[in-house]
Protein backbone atom coordinates (compact mmCIF):
# COMPACT_ATOMS: atom_id res chain seq x y z
CA UNK A 1 0.00 0.00 0.00
CA UNK A 2 2.84 2.41 0.69
CA UNK A 3 3.57 3.88 -2.55
CA UNK A 4 7.25 4.50 -1.90
CA UNK A 5 6.76 8.41 -2.34
CA UNK A 6 4.90 10.36 0.24
CA UNK A 7 2.01 12.39 -1.42
CA UNK A 8 3.21 15.26 -0.09
CA UNK A 9 5.86 15.70 -2.47
CA UNK A 10 3.68 15.93 -5.37
CA UNK A 11 2.63 19.59 -6.16
CA UNK A 12 -0.91 20.85 -5.46
CA UNK A 13 -2.50 22.03 -8.12
CA UNK A 14 -2.64 25.17 -6.80
CA UNK A 15 -0.60 26.98 -3.56
CA UNK A 16 -3.45 28.73 -1.63
CA UNK A 17 -2.68 32.21 -0.55
CA UNK A 18 -2.15 32.48 3.19
CA UNK A 19 -5.42 34.18 4.66
CA UNK A 20 -4.25 37.71 5.87
CA UNK A 21 -5.52 41.17 5.56
CA UNK A 22 -4.86 42.36 1.62
CA UNK A 23 -1.77 44.45 1.01
CA UNK A 24 -3.88 47.55 0.93
CA UNK A 25 -5.20 46.50 5.10
CA UNK A 26 -1.82 45.69 6.70
CA UNK A 27 -1.51 46.01 10.19
CA UNK A 28 -5.12 46.76 11.50
CA UNK A 29 -4.75 43.75 13.75
CA UNK A 30 -4.00 43.85 17.54
CA UNK A 31 -0.10 42.03 17.57
CA UNK A 32 -0.09 42.23 21.20
CA UNK A 33 2.16 39.28 22.90
CA UNK A 34 -0.55 37.80 24.68
CA UNK A 35 -2.30 37.49 21.49
CA UNK A 36 0.46 35.37 20.03
CA UNK A 37 1.00 33.70 23.43
CA UNK A 38 -2.45 32.64 23.70
CA UNK A 39 -2.60 31.57 19.93
CA UNK A 40 1.42 29.25 20.44
CA UNK A 41 -0.46 27.86 23.81
CA UNK A 42 -4.13 27.29 22.18
CA UNK A 43 -2.66 26.04 18.54
CA UNK A 44 0.73 24.18 19.15
CA UNK A 45 -0.52 21.10 19.10
CA UNK A 46 -2.77 20.75 15.94
CA UNK A 47 -0.28 22.39 14.17
CA UNK A 48 2.40 20.09 15.02
CA UNK A 49 -0.30 17.27 14.38
CA UNK A 50 -0.85 18.57 11.24
CA UNK A 51 2.37 18.14 10.13
CA UNK A 52 2.80 14.85 11.29
CA UNK A 53 0.12 13.63 9.67
CA UNK A 54 0.97 15.17 6.41
CA UNK A 55 4.24 13.14 7.11
CA UNK A 56 6.75 15.04 8.82
CA UNK A 57 8.42 12.61 11.39
CA UNK A 58 8.57 14.02 15.20
CA UNK A 59 11.85 16.27 14.76
CA UNK A 60 10.69 17.63 10.96
CA UNK A 61 7.62 18.65 12.71
CA UNK A 62 9.25 20.32 15.73
CA UNK A 63 11.00 22.75 13.75
CA UNK A 64 8.31 22.89 10.90
CA UNK A 65 5.40 23.99 13.95
CA UNK A 66 8.38 26.72 15.44
CA UNK A 67 8.60 28.09 11.92
CA UNK A 68 5.07 28.44 11.55
CA UNK A 69 4.78 30.33 14.78
CA UNK A 70 7.62 32.23 13.61
CA UNK A 71 5.64 33.32 10.36
CA UNK A 72 2.85 34.02 12.22
CA UNK A 73 4.93 36.18 15.38
CA UNK A 74 6.29 38.44 12.10
CA UNK A 75 2.45 38.84 10.45
CA UNK A 76 0.28 39.05 13.54
CA UNK A 77 -0.77 42.37 12.48
CA UNK A 78 -1.73 41.25 9.41
CA UNK A 79 -3.62 38.27 10.78
CA UNK A 80 -7.58 38.39 11.09
CA UNK A 81 -8.54 37.07 14.77
CA UNK A 82 -11.06 35.11 13.36
CA UNK A 83 -8.87 33.50 10.99
CA UNK A 84 -5.90 32.63 12.90
CA UNK A 85 -6.58 28.76 12.65
CA UNK A 86 -6.72 28.97 8.84
CA UNK A 87 -3.63 31.38 8.44
CA UNK A 88 -1.87 28.44 10.86
CA UNK A 89 -3.34 25.32 9.02
CA UNK A 90 -1.98 26.71 5.39
CA UNK A 91 1.24 28.31 6.28
CA UNK A 92 1.81 24.60 8.13
CA UNK A 93 0.83 23.27 4.76
CA UNK A 94 3.31 25.12 3.34
CA UNK A 95 5.76 24.76 5.19
CA UNK A 96 5.45 21.14 5.74
CA UNK A 97 5.34 20.58 1.83
CA UNK A 98 9.10 22.98 1.74
CA UNK A 99 10.64 19.94 4.59
CA UNK A 100 9.59 17.00 2.26
CA UNK A 101 10.98 18.79 -0.60
CA UNK A 102 14.54 19.45 1.83
CA UNK A 103 14.29 15.86 3.13
CA UNK A 104 14.27 14.82 -0.80
CA UNK A 105 17.16 17.04 -1.83
CA UNK A 106 19.36 15.51 1.43
CA UNK A 107 18.66 12.24 0.20
CA UNK A 108 17.71 11.55 3.84
CA UNK A 109 16.99 8.33 5.21
CA UNK A 110 13.42 8.13 6.31
CA UNK A 111 12.28 8.40 9.52
CA UNK A 112 13.05 5.21 11.47
CA UNK A 113 10.01 5.58 13.53
CA UNK A 114 7.73 5.90 10.01
CA UNK A 115 9.60 3.35 8.30
CA UNK A 116 8.57 0.38 11.20
CA UNK A 117 5.81 -0.68 8.41
CA UNK A 118 4.51 -4.07 9.51
CA UNK A 119 5.88 -7.67 7.75
CA UNK A 120 2.49 -8.97 8.33
CA UNK A 121 -0.72 -6.88 9.62
CA UNK A 122 -1.01 -6.37 13.37
CA UNK A 123 -3.59 -8.26 15.78
CA UNK A 124 -6.15 -6.13 17.76
CA UNK A 125 -3.53 -6.40 20.86
CA UNK A 126 -0.97 -4.64 18.94
CA UNK A 127 -2.88 -1.84 17.79
CA UNK A 128 -3.35 -0.70 21.16
CA UNK A 129 -0.01 0.69 21.14
CA UNK A 130 -0.97 4.20 19.38
CA UNK A 131 2.47 4.24 17.98
CA UNK A 132 1.92 1.26 15.83
CA UNK A 133 -1.82 2.24 15.07
CA UNK A 134 -0.50 5.72 13.87
CA UNK A 135 1.89 4.10 11.83
CA UNK A 136 -0.99 1.97 10.32
CA UNK A 137 -2.94 5.84 9.87
CA UNK A 138 0.39 7.37 8.08
CA UNK A 139 0.17 4.60 5.52
CA UNK A 140 -3.36 4.85 4.55
CA UNK A 141 -3.34 8.47 4.66
CA UNK A 142 -0.10 8.32 2.51
CA UNK A 143 -1.44 6.36 -0.37
CA UNK A 144 -3.93 9.17 -0.75
CA UNK A 145 -3.41 11.68 -3.03
CA UNK A 146 -2.38 15.45 -0.96
CA UNK A 147 -5.41 16.94 -2.30
CA UNK A 148 -7.57 14.47 -0.76
CA UNK A 149 -5.16 13.87 2.44
CA UNK A 150 -5.10 17.25 3.62
CA UNK A 151 -9.05 17.39 3.76
CA UNK A 152 -9.66 14.21 5.29
CA UNK A 153 -7.06 14.56 7.86
CA UNK A 154 -8.60 18.40 8.71
CA UNK A 155 -12.06 17.16 9.07
CA UNK A 156 -11.40 13.78 10.67
CA UNK A 157 -8.33 14.07 13.00
CA UNK A 158 -8.47 18.14 13.61
CA UNK A 159 -11.95 18.61 13.61
CA UNK A 160 -12.13 21.44 11.08
CA UNK A 161 -15.85 22.04 9.85
CA UNK A 162 -15.83 21.79 5.88
CA UNK A 163 -16.81 25.85 6.10
CA UNK A 164 -13.06 26.06 8.01
CA UNK A 165 -11.44 23.77 5.45
CA UNK A 166 -12.72 26.06 2.77
CA UNK A 167 -11.29 29.26 4.16
CA UNK A 168 -7.53 27.25 4.97
CA UNK A 169 -7.59 25.93 1.30
CA UNK A 170 -9.01 28.28 -0.40
CA UNK A 171 -11.44 26.15 -2.10
CA UNK A 172 -15.00 26.77 -2.99
CA UNK A 173 -17.01 24.70 -0.55
CA UNK A 174 -18.45 21.78 -2.92
CA UNK A 175 -15.43 20.56 -3.73
CA UNK A 176 -13.95 20.21 0.19
CA UNK A 177 -17.33 17.79 0.40
CA UNK A 178 -16.25 16.69 -2.79
CA UNK A 179 -12.98 15.60 -1.64
CA UNK A 180 -14.08 14.61 1.80
CA UNK A 181 -16.32 12.09 0.20
CA UNK A 182 -13.28 10.54 -1.71
CA UNK A 183 -10.95 10.72 0.73
CA UNK A 184 -13.41 8.74 2.93
CA UNK A 185 -13.68 5.94 0.34
CA UNK A 186 -10.06 5.80 0.24
CA UNK A 187 -9.61 5.54 3.66
CA UNK A 188 -12.43 2.70 4.25
CA UNK A 189 -11.50 1.12 1.57
CA UNK A 190 -8.05 1.29 3.26
CA UNK A 191 -9.30 -0.23 6.86
CA UNK A 192 -11.16 -2.64 4.96
CA UNK A 193 -8.01 -4.11 3.03
CA UNK A 194 -6.64 -4.15 6.69
CA UNK A 195 -9.90 -5.97 8.16
CA UNK A 196 -9.49 -8.86 5.31
CA UNK A 197 -6.00 -9.78 5.92
CA UNK A 198 -5.21 -12.74 7.15
CA UNK A 199 -4.09 -12.17 10.72
CA UNK A 200 -5.39 -8.39 10.52
CA UNK A 201 -7.50 -6.98 13.06
CA UNK A 202 -11.29 -8.54 12.49
CA UNK B 1 -23.40 23.46 3.71
CA UNK B 2 -24.32 20.22 5.86
CA UNK B 3 -21.35 18.36 7.83
CA UNK B 4 -21.47 14.55 7.53
CA UNK B 5 -20.77 12.61 11.00
CA UNK B 6 -16.90 12.19 11.71
CA UNK B 7 -15.73 8.66 11.57
CA UNK B 8 -14.34 8.36 14.83
CA UNK B 9 -18.12 9.27 16.04
CA UNK B 10 -20.18 6.85 13.79
CA UNK B 11 -17.52 3.83 13.83
CA UNK B 12 -16.30 4.59 17.77
CA UNK B 13 -15.27 0.85 18.29
CA UNK B 14 -14.03 -0.29 15.21
CA UNK B 15 -10.38 0.24 13.05
CA UNK B 16 -11.26 3.17 11.12
CA UNK B 17 -11.99 5.01 14.62
CA UNK B 18 -8.99 3.53 16.23
CA UNK B 19 -6.07 4.56 13.76
CA UNK B 20 -8.31 8.13 13.61
CA UNK B 21 -7.98 8.25 17.78
CA UNK B 22 -4.57 7.12 17.47
CA UNK B 23 -3.85 10.05 15.05
CA UNK B 24 -5.99 12.70 16.73
CA UNK B 25 -4.15 11.86 20.45
CA UNK B 26 -0.30 12.47 19.53
CA UNK B 27 0.86 15.65 20.89
CA UNK B 28 4.51 17.33 20.55
CA UNK B 29 6.74 17.64 23.69
CA UNK B 30 6.10 19.46 26.50
CA UNK B 31 9.51 21.45 25.86
CA UNK B 32 8.03 22.21 22.54
CA UNK B 33 5.57 24.85 23.65
CA UNK B 34 8.31 26.19 26.08
CA UNK B 35 10.55 26.72 22.76
CA UNK B 36 8.36 28.00 21.00
CA UNK B 37 7.01 30.57 23.30
CA UNK B 38 11.00 31.31 23.19
CA UNK B 39 11.49 31.42 19.82
CA UNK B 40 8.44 33.78 19.17
CA UNK B 41 9.38 35.94 21.63
CA UNK B 42 6.83 35.72 24.44
CA UNK B 43 8.86 32.97 26.23
CA UNK B 44 10.52 35.07 28.50
CA UNK B 45 7.25 36.88 30.16
CA UNK B 46 5.86 33.63 30.70
CA UNK B 47 9.07 32.38 32.55
CA UNK B 48 8.87 35.51 34.35
CA UNK B 49 5.62 34.79 35.44
CA UNK B 50 6.13 31.43 36.37
CA UNK B 51 3.56 30.13 34.09
CA UNK B 52 4.60 26.95 32.40
CA UNK B 53 7.08 26.80 34.60
CA UNK B 54 7.45 22.47 34.23
CA UNK B 55 7.81 22.90 30.85
CA UNK B 56 10.63 25.74 31.07
CA UNK B 57 12.35 23.91 33.76
CA UNK B 58 12.29 20.90 31.61
CA UNK B 59 13.59 22.32 28.64
CA UNK B 60 15.21 25.40 28.89
CA UNK B 61 17.02 25.20 32.50
CA UNK B 62 19.12 22.21 31.21
CA UNK B 63 20.69 24.26 28.64
CA UNK B 64 21.04 27.35 30.60
CA UNK B 65 22.88 25.37 33.36
CA UNK B 66 25.30 23.79 30.53
CA UNK B 67 26.26 27.17 29.61
CA UNK B 68 27.00 28.37 32.78
CA UNK B 69 24.06 29.36 34.10
CA UNK B 70 25.25 33.33 33.99
CA UNK B 71 22.79 34.30 31.98
CA UNK B 72 19.54 32.84 30.26
CA UNK B 73 21.72 31.73 27.25
CA UNK B 74 18.64 29.95 26.02
CA UNK B 75 16.60 32.74 26.56
CA UNK B 76 18.73 34.90 24.33
CA UNK B 77 19.71 32.51 21.83
CA UNK B 78 15.90 31.16 20.92
CA UNK B 79 14.43 34.92 21.75
CA UNK B 80 17.23 35.85 18.85
CA UNK B 81 15.26 33.35 16.67
CA UNK B 82 12.16 35.24 17.05
CA UNK B 83 12.25 37.73 14.57
CA UNK B 84 10.22 39.57 15.20
CA UNK B 85 10.70 40.24 18.52
CA UNK B 86 13.65 41.86 18.40
CA UNK B 87 12.77 44.30 15.77
CA UNK B 88 12.89 42.11 13.26
CA UNK B 89 16.68 42.33 12.21
CA UNK B 90 17.51 38.37 11.50
CA UNK B 91 15.81 36.20 9.16
CA UNK B 92 15.06 33.09 10.01
CA UNK B 93 16.14 31.49 6.12
CA UNK B 94 13.62 28.54 6.42
CA UNK B 95 10.46 30.37 7.27
CA UNK B 96 11.44 33.03 5.28
CA UNK B 97 12.04 30.87 2.38
CA UNK B 98 8.00 29.75 2.63
CA UNK B 99 7.26 32.95 2.70
CA UNK B 100 9.32 34.35 -0.26
CA UNK B 101 8.03 31.24 -2.46
CA UNK B 102 4.55 32.10 -1.66
CA UNK B 103 5.25 35.34 -2.54
CA UNK B 104 7.09 35.38 -5.64
CA UNK B 105 10.30 37.13 -3.98
CA UNK B 106 13.65 36.33 -3.84
CA UNK B 107 15.17 35.55 -0.24
CA UNK B 108 17.37 37.72 0.78
CA UNK B 109 21.37 37.17 0.11
CA UNK B 110 23.49 39.23 2.52
CA UNK B 111 26.97 38.73 1.39
CA UNK B 112 29.79 38.63 3.76
CA UNK B 113 32.14 41.99 2.68
CA UNK B 114 35.61 42.22 3.63
CA UNK B 115 36.12 45.35 6.04
CA UNK B 116 37.70 48.11 3.80
CA UNK B 117 39.57 50.03 6.05
CA UNK B 118 36.77 52.75 6.47
CA UNK B 119 33.99 53.55 5.14
CA UNK B 120 32.41 55.84 7.61
CA UNK B 121 29.37 56.88 6.62
CA UNK B 122 29.18 54.34 4.13
CA UNK B 123 26.64 54.48 1.12
CA UNK B 124 23.68 52.53 1.67
CA UNK B 125 24.47 48.85 1.00
CA UNK B 126 22.49 47.63 -2.47
CA UNK B 127 19.74 45.26 -0.63
CA UNK B 128 17.14 42.87 -2.49
CA UNK B 129 13.54 43.62 -2.55
CA UNK B 130 12.38 41.91 0.24
CA UNK B 131 8.77 40.19 -0.60
CA UNK B 132 5.95 42.43 -0.21
CA UNK B 133 4.25 40.97 2.47
CA UNK B 134 7.08 40.47 4.62
CA UNK B 135 9.29 43.47 4.40
CA UNK B 136 10.79 43.55 7.69
CA UNK B 137 10.39 47.15 9.22
CA UNK B 138 13.94 48.36 8.76
CA UNK B 139 15.67 51.98 8.81
CA UNK B 140 16.09 53.21 5.17
CA UNK B 141 19.36 54.75 5.03
CA UNK B 142 20.24 57.13 1.90
CA UNK B 143 23.09 57.13 0.87
CA UNK B 144 25.01 60.37 1.89
CA UNK B 145 25.40 63.55 0.85
CA UNK B 146 26.64 66.55 1.63
CA UNK B 147 24.62 67.96 4.37
CA UNK B 148 23.92 71.85 3.99
CA UNK B 149 25.82 74.41 6.26
CA UNK B 150 23.14 74.56 8.68
CA UNK B 151 22.09 70.78 9.18
CA UNK B 152 23.20 69.60 12.38
CA UNK B 153 25.67 66.98 13.05
CA UNK B 154 23.55 63.75 13.40
CA UNK B 155 25.24 60.39 13.75
CA UNK B 156 24.16 58.12 11.25
CA UNK B 157 21.77 55.72 12.31
CA UNK B 158 23.34 53.02 10.45
CA UNK B 159 26.44 51.43 12.12
CA UNK B 160 29.21 51.64 9.64
CA UNK B 161 30.54 48.16 8.12
CA UNK B 162 33.67 48.77 11.06
CA UNK B 163 31.37 48.67 13.99
CA UNK B 164 29.76 45.36 12.35
CA UNK B 165 33.03 44.41 12.29
CA UNK B 166 34.47 45.29 15.51
CA UNK B 167 30.83 43.23 16.69
CA UNK B 168 31.61 40.18 15.04
CA UNK B 169 35.22 40.18 15.94
CA UNK B 170 34.25 40.23 19.69
CA UNK B 171 32.19 37.26 19.40
CA UNK B 172 35.12 35.50 18.00
CA UNK B 173 37.18 36.43 20.25
CA UNK B 174 34.45 35.45 22.93
CA UNK B 175 34.02 32.10 21.41
CA UNK B 176 37.77 31.13 20.94
CA UNK B 177 38.01 31.99 24.65
CA UNK B 178 35.08 28.86 25.63
CA UNK B 179 32.59 31.89 26.52
CA UNK B 180 30.01 31.12 24.32
CA UNK B 181 27.46 32.72 26.49
CA UNK B 182 29.67 35.97 26.04
CA UNK B 183 29.52 35.43 22.08
CA UNK B 184 25.81 35.03 21.91
CA UNK B 185 25.45 37.95 23.87
CA UNK B 186 27.38 40.10 21.74
CA UNK B 187 25.86 38.59 18.69
CA UNK B 188 22.47 39.67 20.00
CA UNK B 189 24.05 43.10 20.55
CA UNK B 190 24.84 42.96 17.00
CA UNK B 191 21.53 41.75 15.76
CA UNK B 192 20.34 44.54 17.29
CA UNK B 193 22.17 46.86 15.55
CA UNK B 194 20.12 48.62 12.87
CA UNK B 195 21.00 48.38 9.64
CA UNK B 196 21.27 45.82 6.75
CA UNK B 197 23.49 43.41 8.24
CA UNK B 198 26.49 42.80 6.26
CA UNK B 199 28.05 40.37 8.20
CA UNK B 200 24.94 38.67 8.97
CA UNK B 201 26.36 35.07 7.46
CA UNK B 202 29.77 35.56 9.98
CA UNK B 203 27.57 36.30 12.82
CA UNK B 204 25.33 32.98 11.43
CA UNK B 205 28.12 30.87 11.59
CA UNK B 206 29.42 32.44 14.94
CA UNK B 207 26.13 31.71 16.42
CA UNK B 208 25.35 28.28 15.62
CA UNK B 209 29.00 27.26 16.88
CA UNK B 210 28.35 29.14 20.29
CA UNK B 211 25.04 27.56 20.35
CA UNK B 212 27.05 23.74 20.02
CA UNK B 213 29.27 24.69 22.26
CA UNK B 214 26.96 25.91 25.09
CA UNK B 215 25.16 21.98 24.54
CA UNK B 216 21.92 24.13 22.84
CA UNK B 217 22.32 21.81 20.07
CA UNK B 218 18.62 21.95 18.67
CA UNK B 219 18.80 25.86 18.56
CA UNK B 220 22.32 25.31 16.44
CA UNK B 221 20.66 23.25 14.27
CA UNK B 222 17.92 25.69 13.45
CA UNK B 223 20.57 28.33 12.70
CA UNK B 224 22.77 26.17 10.79
CA UNK B 225 19.11 25.11 8.71
CA UNK B 226 18.75 28.68 8.49
CA UNK B 227 22.05 29.57 7.11
CA UNK B 228 21.94 26.71 4.45
CA UNK B 229 18.74 28.37 3.22
CA UNK B 230 20.32 31.75 3.06
CA UNK B 231 23.44 30.43 1.31
CA UNK B 232 23.16 26.69 0.35
CA UNK B 233 26.69 26.98 -1.58
CA UNK B 234 28.01 29.63 0.66
CA UNK B 235 31.37 29.46 2.40
CA UNK B 236 29.72 28.13 5.47
CA UNK B 237 27.34 25.59 4.21
CA UNK B 238 30.05 23.09 4.90
CA UNK B 239 29.95 23.58 8.48
CA UNK B 240 26.49 24.54 8.36
CA UNK B 241 25.58 20.63 6.73
CA UNK B 242 27.90 19.15 9.31
CA UNK B 243 25.91 20.63 12.25
CA UNK B 244 22.98 19.46 11.19
CA UNK B 245 24.72 16.10 10.76
CA UNK B 246 25.89 15.98 13.71
CA UNK B 247 22.85 17.34 15.62
CA UNK B 248 20.71 14.49 13.36
CA UNK B 249 23.39 11.57 14.86
CA UNK B 250 23.03 12.86 18.31
CA UNK B 251 18.73 12.36 18.40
Amino acid sequence: MHTGVSPIERPLASEPPLPVASSGERARFPAAPARLEGLVKRELRPVWRLLRRVGLSEAEADDATQQVFIVASRRMSEIDPARERAFLFSTALHIGRRAHRSRARRREDEDDELVSRRDSVPGLDELLDQKRARALLDELLAAMSDDLRVVFVLYEIEELTMAEIAQVLELPPGTVASRLRRARTDFQSGVARLEKTPGGPR
Amino acid sequence: MTDPERLLDSDGAGLSAALLRAGREEGPSEKLLSDTLLAVGVGAAVAGAGAAASALAAGSSGAMLKAGGTTSLTTLAIKWLGIGAVGGVVTVGAAVGVEDRMHAAPAPQLAVVAPPASVEPRAAAPKPSPGPALAEPEPQVAAPTTPPPSAPSIKPAVPSIAEETRAIDQARRELSAGNASGALGTLDTYDRLPGPHRLQQEALLLRMDALVKAGNAGAARVVAKSLLDQSPSGPHAARARQVVGSVAQKE
